[in-house]
């Protein structure tokens, strides 16, 4: 579904992604690991199209298309979905509407129909319980005044509205409580399904024991320095990141010397 | 009909004198006096165009004002039938009890307010004088300062026609009362003064909603002082549109006092005007009064619009709450002078002053000049100041989410002056606001 090939991305020239090479089949999910700083949410941007973000080398196919200078509403239309580390206020645009907007603007790339605010009411009731969110907060402005769990929870509201075919989740674990983090495992996993692909990043394990990947990348400096099954993870959670900085020290030799070449 | 040309403060005083005789069979003496003590002034200070040490004039330069020759309509030429009717259907004619005024002169066709609550008082300004001579005496021009503001002391001078407003004690009026006044005449270069002075009792409660509009897009200049007296623990919603033609000068002044545990909640929609400058000054007169004034100008083009809002805390136990904001294109300009005031020896003041700009073109300008004059030291007050182009995370945070950019674009733009919407206490008039804003930024923006 996903292939990312010796991707190479940065911005006003900083070099932040140094060739990450990924592949994503229907029903996997891939976890990221990787200390702060290290560029996972930079990935994700970059799967997202984000303007800045600027693709040096390598591409990105999704699809069996490459998506990789195409805009983001575009790949938003393919089936891309990434939700934010940090979700953006936008005042003064009421979250149900924005949900409509943003359904409703995939439905019509797709040429499918469009719901008008009833219908659609009735598909947010059915997805805010999927999700355990107060409906409260969809007459709000989006995002704003949120707290921290209530943001990331809209994040996954989204992705239960969307159904991408991929989702990007960019750390849905940070600042939740153990039982907020246990709820929000809970709806990722009631997402996931045979025909779509979830990349989880994270910081941490603690997420892994809930939503169980099927591989494990450790990204640091740039570059996936290891891959490996979710052990990989837990071996994350006991040692640290250091363990891996050899693998970089040894593999940044390599990639200057390729490109010397 | 007489017109006289205007050129300088000269043609003023001479139109004066003929002014003053053609309303002289229906002026009571203080009515001259005053008048005479307000030209007086005017002649005296002239406009305020001095380019220095001139603070309150500062950002807004009115010399083309003041270089205009404007005629003063002396008798009433407009017949109402030249007014359309889609232009008085589109300002809510029907929802409202309306006062009609049209170039300055009372419309008995179009004024309907025959379904107000027969306890209240709803006239032309010029009858109230011989209806309720010393009601009328005892506060009009009270509340106005027109000793140091040329362009009050010039509406003070030709006052003769307006709204006169009084809501008697435990009244509540169901329906806005709608002052409308409307340029319709197809001469250009007019001027008119236009005038309001409302007063409510004790408990009492309305809303009032001034609506400046003009069926040609001619150069006027609409020359407006309001004066509102809230009454013990009474509420008054003040919505202020102005919708002026986009070559007309609007200047003008609402003055309000808050009586003891009154409140006030305004709305400034300035959407027309070629200059335009509101001073609104709010004066907490009374313990426990609390005002939420608000705004929102769209400008284009060459669109200059200046606001000058001074809030005076001069009682403890007050708020006041302001929120204004602007979405500007073209090489317009919007100015927003905010000034709170707190006198020594007050409790529990609160006041926050918030304005923002939108800034959607490199030419557009807005200036946010917050001045703070606090005697007291139980106060609490803080205040707000933002002028910017849309912000490229939301837009790509939309995107992300399938909406294109040119609607992610659109959806920014309003949510950007959705918040002051929100602020409207009221359902109906908030959809009146949002469509206004909307049709507005059709006109303006294309969106
Ligand atoms: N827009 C940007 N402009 C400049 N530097 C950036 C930008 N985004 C990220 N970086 C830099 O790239 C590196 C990786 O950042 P990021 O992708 O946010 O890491 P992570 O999500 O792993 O914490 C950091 O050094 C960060 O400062
Ligand atoms: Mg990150």
């Amino acid at each position: 579904m996903l292939e990312i090939k010796n991707l190479n991305v940065s911005t006003d020239n900083t070099h932040i992604l140094k060739g990450i090479s990924l592949k994503v089949s229907a029903g996997e999910i891939h976890a990221i690991m990787g200390p702060n700083g290290s560029g996972k949410s930079s990935l994700a941007f970059s799967l997202a199209g984000k303007p800045g973000y600027n693709v040096t080398s390598g591409e990105i196919i999704f699809d069996k298309t490459n998506i990789t200078s195409m805009e983001p509403e575009g790949r938003a239309r393919a089936g891309i979905f990434l939700s934010f580390q940090h979700p953006v206020e936008v005042p003064g645009v009421r979250l149900d509407q924005f949900l409509r907007a943003s359904f409703n603007a995939i439905n019509k790339s797709r040429e499918m129909d469009q719901l008008d605010p009833l219908q659609f009411d009735k598909k947010l009731k059915e997805r805010l319980k999927v999700v355990d969110m107060d409906p409260a907060l969809t007459k709000r402005f989006v995002n704003t005044g949120f707290s921290g769990g209530e943001k990331k929870r809209n994040e996954i509201l989204q992705m239960a509205i969307l159904q991408p075919q991929l989702a990007v989740l960019d750390e849905p674990d940070s600042g939740l409580d153990v039982d907020a983090l246990k709820s929000v495992a809970d709806a990722i996993n009631k997402l996931r399904h045979s025909s779509n692909a979830i990349i989880i990043i994270t910081h941490y394990q603690r997420i892994l024991e809930y939503v169980v990947p099927d591989a494990v990348h450790i990204l640091m400096d740039g570059r996936i320095v290891k891959s490996g099954n979710k052990d990989l993870a837990r071996e994350v959670e006991s040692q640290g990141y250091e363990q891996f900085a050899n693998y970089l020290s040894n593999q940044s030799h390599l990639t200057e010397k390729e490109s010397r070449q | 009909m007489i017109q006289v040309e205007q050129t300088n403060i000269e043609n003023y005083l001479s139109a004066f004198k003929i002014f003053e005789q053609a309303e002289s069979s229906t002026s009571s003496n203080w009515m001259i006096n005053l008048r005479r003590n307000a030209i007086a002034q005017f002649e005296n200070s002239g406009f305020p165009t001095a380019r220095r040490g001139n603070e309150e004039w500062k950002y807004t330069d009115v010399s083309p004002i003041a270089k205009g020759s404007f005629k003063i309509l002396h008798n009433k030429s407009h017949n109402a039938n030249q007014l359309p009717d889609t232009k008085y259907q589109q300002l809510e004619g029907s929802a409202c009890h309306n006062l009609v005024f049209v170039d300055g002169f009372l419309d008995e066709n179009l004024t309907n307010i025959s379904s107000l609550p027969k306890e209240v008082l709803v006239c032309n300004l010029s009858d109230a004088v011989s209806i309720e001579p010393t009601f009328t005496q005892r506060h009009l021009a009270k509340y106005a300062d027109f000793l140091h503001h040329p362009f009050t002391a010039l509406n003070t001078a030709f006052m003769a026609q307006g709204a006169f407003i009084w809501v008697p004690p435990n009244i509540s009026i169901d329906k806005p009362l709608q002052v409308l006044f409307i340029s319709s005449s197809s001469n250009s270069n007019l001027i008119t003064n236009p005038r309001i002075l409302a007063l409510t009792g004790e408990n009492s409660k309305f809303t009032l909603i001034e609506n400046h509009s003009a069926v040609n897009e001619n150069s006027y200049l609409a020359n407006v002082v309001s004066e509102i007296v809230l009454g013990t623990n009474s509420n008054v919603q003040y919505y202020r549109i102005q919708q002026e033609s986009k070559k007309a000068f609007h200047i003008s002044t609402t003055h309000v006092e808050l009586g003891k545990g009154s409140r006030f909640f305004s709305m400034n929609l300035d959407l027309g005007g070629e200059i335009v400058r509101n001073n609104l000054n709010v004066v907490t007169e009374g313990e426990d009064s609390s005002c939420s004034v608000n705004g929102i100008y769209i400008t284009t083009a060459s669109q200059h619009i200046d606001n000058k809002v001074v809030i005076n805390h001069n009682s403890s136990y007050t708020t006041s709450r302001e929120l204004y904001k602007g979405i500007l294109s073209g090489k317009s300009k919007a100015i927003f002078h905010g000034s709170i005031v707190v006198r020594e020896g007050l409790r529990q003041i609160d006041a926050l002053q918030i304005d923002k700009n939108l800034l959607l073109s490199d030419q557009a300008q807005a200036n946010t000049k917050p001045a703070f004059w606090i005697y007291s030291d139980d106060v609490k007050c803080g205040h707000g100041a933002a002028s910017g182009q849309i912000d490229r995370n939301a837009i790509f945070y939309l995107t992300s989410r399938g909406i294109s950019e040119s609607d992610a674009r659109n959806l920014l733009v309003k949510g950007f002056v959705q918040e002051v919407i929100e602020s409207i206490p009221n359902k109906f008039y908030k959809d009146k606001m949002d469509n206004m804003v909307n049709a507005s930024l059709l006109d303006v923006l294309g969106i």
